[in-house]
């Protein structure tokens, strides 16, 4: 074991190991960036090897205002070499339409930040940011977007193409939730030259599937926000006022490979913190 | 191993099954009320199976000790695992530990899995996706192709608000060592000593506590500061951000793989 430890220690030293244990995981090295590994459709690890051209939300409507960050970072196993590429972004608003678009360089352990305060955006903004790097990247380059409301901070990172085209918010919802500290916002985007994206949200009690479903179109890049619990659980609740509800949302046809980008965000207003992650 | 009785109407059928095991931070039980609520249904379409049975097992760890372990009923597609975690840990003193999920499937009908965590004196809420895996049958190379042990994170938010950590988990059943790096806007870098993580255990650090200067550094750069860590074998890593007058949870987001071609 001494042994096998040591020659599977990865870090600075090892320059390059990405070896696993053969004889605690039986499986075979197999690196996850060469170009002719198949996609898996749907895969379920919110991991898009090589993705270049990456998707996510920007809000800038006074109360949340949105930072990215990505970095071209050298990975530790590479030591010493030059990253250096040109990156090209590019703002959308509600209805997909363009609202900036910039080319510049990304250097070699450079963090590049665009942050929505300093631009001079039509506010309230919610829109779909798209940042797609022009060669070969040897930095960690998935961003991140913060979303702040000056109380505090929260984030994750873009999804890209998720690849889910049927979700689920993962909490059941009933009066309680409904009547308490919480909001809860979704934005729904098209990342797709496709005009318009069909969704279809459905909420549903989960005792008796009792539900009401709205269609959703998104135009081209374009992005829709809702406030959930008033948009779509009230009205269930009100039918139903000892529900429990479920909330879906997915494309109809069920297409992997066209599925929108979503996110979803908590705001208690007790301690006036926001919490945000993906679905 | 599963207690749980099929659901009326559902055969189990060993052969048709496939299994995946997950790991989850599990937020102290005094603070969170933790819950997870899957509805397998999202994947049974065309092209994956159209009927499917599920059903998972949790284990709940504190330090490396199995302390607790839930069964759920079982459901088809048109249904959902639930489990409520105060059900098993709220008779045991407060503690945060790791859940390990062993979430039995239909072959070929792919998951993903969040838990919830509501904060008992506010309300406040945050979910977590914890599908990055530690195995699964359904993509025998999963650990292969979809996990790292160089994972990154870019953009660390050091606000006076917020305390930043990260989460380490080791579901193994050997010890697991890795290092943490600190990447700066002006491309200089620290990184801890090799740190050691006990089998089936967890560990949250602040990034303070090893980078105990890195808030006032990091300052200098608004935000450009970017958090690597290596690892002994492929990791399962959260970064995880608090509100410093409330203890409360606003972020917990798995580390992304580097993007090597």
């Amino acid at each position: 074991m001494e042994l096998l430890q040591k020659e599977t220690k990865a870090g600075l030293g090892c320059g390059g190991c990405r070896l696993t244990l053969f004889s605690i995981f039986g499986e075979a090295p197999k690196d996850l960036n060469v170009l002719e590994h198949d996609h898996i459709p749907g895969a379920s690890a919110c991991v898009k090897p090589g993705m270049r051209l990456m998707k996510g939300l920007v809000v800038a409507d006074g109360k949340i205002e949105s930072t990215i960050y990505a970095s071209n970072a050298v990975p530790p196993q590479f030591i010493d070499c030059d990253s250096t590429t040109e990156l090209e972004y590019a703002l959308f608003d509600l209805e997909g339409r363009a609202v900036l678009h910039r080319c510049d360089s990304f250097k070699t352990n450079q963090t590049f930040v665009f942050d929505s305060r300093e631009e001079s955006l039509p506010r309230p903004f919610y829109g779909l940011f798209l940042f797609q790097l022009k060669r070969s990247n040897y930095g960690a380059s998935r961003f991140n977007v913060h979303w702040s409301n000056g109380r505090s901070t929260t984030t994750t990172h873009e999804i890209g193409d998720s690849g889910r085209p049927d979700v689920h918010f993962p909490l059941i919802v009933n009066k309680n939730v409904l009547e308490g500290p919480n909001r809860i916002y979704i934005s729904i985007q098209n990342t797709y030259n496709e005009n318009p994206m069909r969704c279809t949200i459905r909420v549903y009690d989960v005792d008796n599937r009792d539900d009401i479903t709205w269609d959703c179109p998104i135009p081209r890049f374009g992005t829709r926000w809702f406030d959930v619990l008033e948009q779509f659980f009230r009205p269930a609740l009100k039918q139903r006022p000892n529900g429990n509800f479920a909330l879906r949302i997915f494309r109809p046809d069920l297409d992997c490979n066209r599925a929108p980008n979503i996110y979803f965000f908590f705001h208690n207003r007790t301690t006036d913190l926001l919490n945000v992650n993906h679905m | 191993m599963i207690a749980a009785a099929p659901t009326a109407g559902l055969k189990y059928e060993p052969d048709s099954m496939s299994k995946l095991l997950i790991a989850g931070w599990l937020p102290p039980t005094d603070e969170y009320q933790t819950t997870l609520t899957h509805f397998p249904g999202n994947n049974v379409h065309p092209p994956y199976p159209t009927h499917g049975y599920f059903f998972a097992t949790m284990s709940v760890y504190r330090e490396d000790k199995l302390v607790a372990q839930l069964h759920s009923p079982g459901c088809d597609e048109t249904g959902s695992v639930r489990f409520d975690l105060d059900v098993a840990v709220g008779l045991l003193p407060p503690f945060s530990g790791m859940m390990l999920v062993e979430y039995h499937h239909t072959k070929g009908i792919p998951l993903e899995v969040y838990t919830a965590h509501v904060h008992r004196k506010t309300g406040s809420y945050f979910a977590c996706n914890i599908t990055p895996v530690v195995g699964s049958d359904i993509y025998p190379n999963f650990r292969a192709t979809h996990m790292e042990n160089v994972l990154f994170m870019p953009g660390l938010a050091f606000r006076p608000e917020i305390e930043t950590s990260i989460v380490l988990l080791n579901p193994f059943k050997v010890k697991f060592s890795y290092q943490l790096h600190l990447i700066f806007g002006d491309a200089t870098q620290q990184q801890s000593e090799a740190l050691e993580l006990k089998p089936m255990s967890l560990r949250c650090y602040p990034l303070e506590t090893i980078f105990p200067r890195c808030s006032e550094k990091s300052a200098r750069f608004e935000g450009r500061t970017s958090l690597c860590v290596t690892s002994q074998y492929k990791q399962i890593s959260y970064l995880m951000q608090r509100d410093r007058e409330t203890g409360i949870v606003t972020t917990l987001d798995h580390l992304h793989a580097y993007v090597l071609h």
